[in-house]
Parts: C-alpha cells; structure tokens; sequence
C-alpha cells in the first residue's frame, strides 16, 4: 500500500506557489516556504515507502491530502483563509511524519 | 517454346521474391540510434538523482543560516547528505534495465544489416540447383546451332547468385520478425515499468525540487534585499534568473516522453513485423521511426539547456 504521493506533490507545489505570491504577506510566505520544504522532505521518503495493505493511518493520510488539496485549488477560498491553510498543512506535516516512522520498509 | 516459358516463370518467381523481401535495415539502424540517445539521457537522470538531492539539501542550508548540516534529521532520517535518497542497488537496476533495451535494440539493428551467409535449405537448393542446371545448359548449347543460347548464360548465372541473396534477406526478415514480435511482451514490460519509475518518482522530486530552489532564492532576497549591496542583488538576481529558466527548463523536460517514445516506436516495428508488409504499412513505420527521433532531438536539446543551466 502507497501513501497518495501525486496528491502530495501538487501540494507541495502549491505551498512554493504562495510562498511568492505578492497576496500573502510575508511572514506568511515564509511558512508557506517552510512548509512546502518539510513535505518535499516527506515526499523523498513517501515515495519509496511501503506499507501493509489496509493500513489505516495510509488511508486517514491519504483523505487528509486528498481535502488539502481540493481546499487549495480553491484560490479565492485560500487567500482568504491564509492562516486556516496553514494551520491544515502544518497538521498535514506532522501525519505524514508519523507515517513514515509506520512505514514497513522503503524500497 | 519451352526454354521460354522456363525462363519466363524463373523471372516470375524473382519478382515475387524481390517483392516480398523487407527493408527493415534503414528503420532499425533509426530506432537503435534514438533508443541509445534515450538510455544515456535518462540513464544520467538516474544516476544523478542522489547528487542532484545533495546539491538541493545544501543550496537551502545556504540560504538559511539558521539551518544545521546534519547526517540525520530530528525525525531520525537520514538527510541527502551521504544518505542515499536512491538506494545504489535501486538505480544499478534501473540502468541495467535500459542497457538491456538498448541491447536489444542494437540486436536488431546487427540482425537487420547482417550480411553473413546463411546456408540454403533443401528447397532453395534445389531452386538454385535448378537455375544452375539451366545455365549449364545453355552452357552446353552455346557453340551448337543455337546461337541465342549464350546471351542467357550471363544473365541465368546472376540470377543464381541473385536468388540467393533474396532468400538470404528473408532469412534474415523472418529472424527480425520473430525477434521483434518475441521480444515485444518484454520490452513493453521494461518500458512500462521504466515509465511508471519516472512518472511517479523522478519527474515529481524533479520538478518541486527546482521550485523548491526557485522559491527559497526569491525568499532570500524579498527578505534580504533592503540591506544588500549593489553587487549583492545583482548576484542574488542572477540566481533567481538561473533558478527560474531551470524550474522553466524541467517543467518542459519530459523523461518519461523519451519511454514511452520508444515504447510507440517498437509497437510500430511489431505492428510492422506483423503487417503484410506492402509500402503503405512500410511508410507508417519509417514516419514512427521519425517521429521518435524528433521527440528525442527535442528532449536532448531541452537537457543540453538544463544542464548549460546548472
């Protein structure tokens, strides 16, 4: 069972995107910036870990990542809702960070 | 009468030879030539995938003085440092299976422009045995009182050597078939995992690596730039330029296009090998053929330009 790397990767590039997006302020660019670094960081090890078919905390991962990035493709929702976003994908760092420690191996 | 009805069906049976011979050599010998180009581009993709990781870890420790070098992060995994992002033994395989390709591929191209005799089988023999005998005939007529008998000798006699040379280039167009249409569930295997490699691995780490880059250096100046010196910006303006043409670069760079290039181009040979082969079916697999080679000039030039970049 594979975590939903593909999801994760727009993510990750829409947190660079709003890193330099002249609508956000800046301190909240630079946590989009930070953020944006520590899921790539995840994605590295995502991409080649397995874990056992079922895994529920791979499923809970995979809706998370699935709502985060139907919430950001909503532009105009986003931009209103800076702080929101953040708080979601820092909360999105963390499960993928305990995700990795359940990984069964990384191939 | 006779003699002439003889030598008309020889010349029929020629034609019909002639007809029904392949040439596969100047197709092949096009897609051997693209798929090497395409293993050595995507072969160097692979093997500077850790290197590439490394680079990125350390631009951004750069940028950040607040950030520590380390071995291991505080999550307990190892940082691309010296840790292998991409096992060794995981990239060896991926190189030994695009070598297997372009193995395979210069196979065909070997096989298609083969000249080695091959031994007749009885019945060639007996064909070329029977145009042998007739020219010794002739032969034999010559000086009697046929006095046309001779002006066949000549032309009987290449017919011999030329009747054996077409059966020699169907021997060798039916081992390129059977090679072709064996080797296909194979190299369709390679190819599909090779792709499904790239798509879902490479491409993404790829990409938001070089937007990771992108972003940080733009950061980095946004933040910095009140208190940088004329000489500074500039510099700090040059890399966002180079980090730009570079995200810009591997947006448009498509390795996984070069896979399934060649995976279209083999299907092509296959659906060829398994057509009857008149010049409309011939026409559509030398158009594949370069269509392949477009495709691959195009992502070479693109890699040329990310690495003129870096």
């Amino acid at each position: 069972m594979k975590c939903d790397t593909a999801t994760l990767t727009q993510i990750i590039d829409k947190c660079f995107d709003l890193s330099m997006d002249g609508r956000v302020k800046p301190e909240q660019r630079s946590e989009f910036l930070a953020l944006g670094k520590r899921l790539r960081g995840s994605l590295l090890n995502l991409l080649s870990a397995q874990f056992d078919d079922g895994t529920k905390a791979v499923e809970d991962a995979n809706t998370k990542l699935t709502k985060i990035n139907s919430d950001l493709a909503n532009e105009a929702n986003t931009l209103n809702n800076l702080a929101f976003t953040i708080a979601n994908i820092t909360t999105l760092v963390g499960t993928l960070d305990k995700l990795i420690g359940l990984a069964k191996s990384f191939v | 009468m006779k003699r002439l009805r003889l030598i008309l069906c020889l010349c029929i049976i020629f034609l019909l030879l002639a007809c029904a011979s392949v040439n596969y050599d100047k197709p092949i010998g096009a897609f051997q030539k693209s798929v090497d180009e395409s293993v050595g581009v995507i072969g160097k993709y692979y093997q500077d995938l850790n290197t590439y990781e490394r680079s990125l870890y350390l631009e951004s420790a750069f940028l950040d003085p607040q950030k520590e070098v380390l071995l291991t992060d505080s999550q307990g995994q190892p940082t691309p440092l010296v840790g292998n992002v991409f096992s060794a033994k995981g990239i060896k395989a991926r190189l030994d299976s695009l070598s297997l390709v372009s193995m395979y591929s210069k196979r065909l191209a070997d096989l298609a422009g083969s000249t080695v005799p091959v031994q007749f089988p009885a019945r060639a023999k007996v064909m070329g045995d029977n145009l042998s005998n007739l020219a010794t005939t002739f032969g034999s007529l010559a000086g009697s009182h046929d006095t046309t008998a001779s002006s066949y000798i000549g032309p009987i006699s290449s017919l011999v050597g030329l009747v054996g040379q077409i059966y020699l280039e169907r021997q060798r167009d039916a081992a390129l078939t059977k090679a072709i249409t064996e080797g296909d569930p194979l190299i369709r295997r390679i190819l599909d995992l090779l792709e499904a490699d790239l798509v879902n691995v490479v491409d993404p780490l790829r990409k938001t690596g070089e937007k990771e880059l992108l972003a940080e250096m733009v950061g980095y100046y946004n933040n910095k730039r009140l208190k940088m010196s004329y000489a500074e910006r500039r510099q700090a303006i040059d890399a966002i330029k180079a980090d730009a043409e570079s995200y810009s670069a591997a947006v448009i760079f498509n390795p996984s296009g070069l896979v399934s290039g060649m995976a279209e181009a083999h299907q092509a040979l296959v659906k060829y090998a398994k057509s009857d082969k008149n010049p409309n079916d011939f026409a559509e697999m030398v158009s594949a053929m370069e269509l392949f080679t477009t495709r691959v000039d195009t992502v070479a030039g693109a890699v040329r330009k990310l690495q003129s970049i870096r």
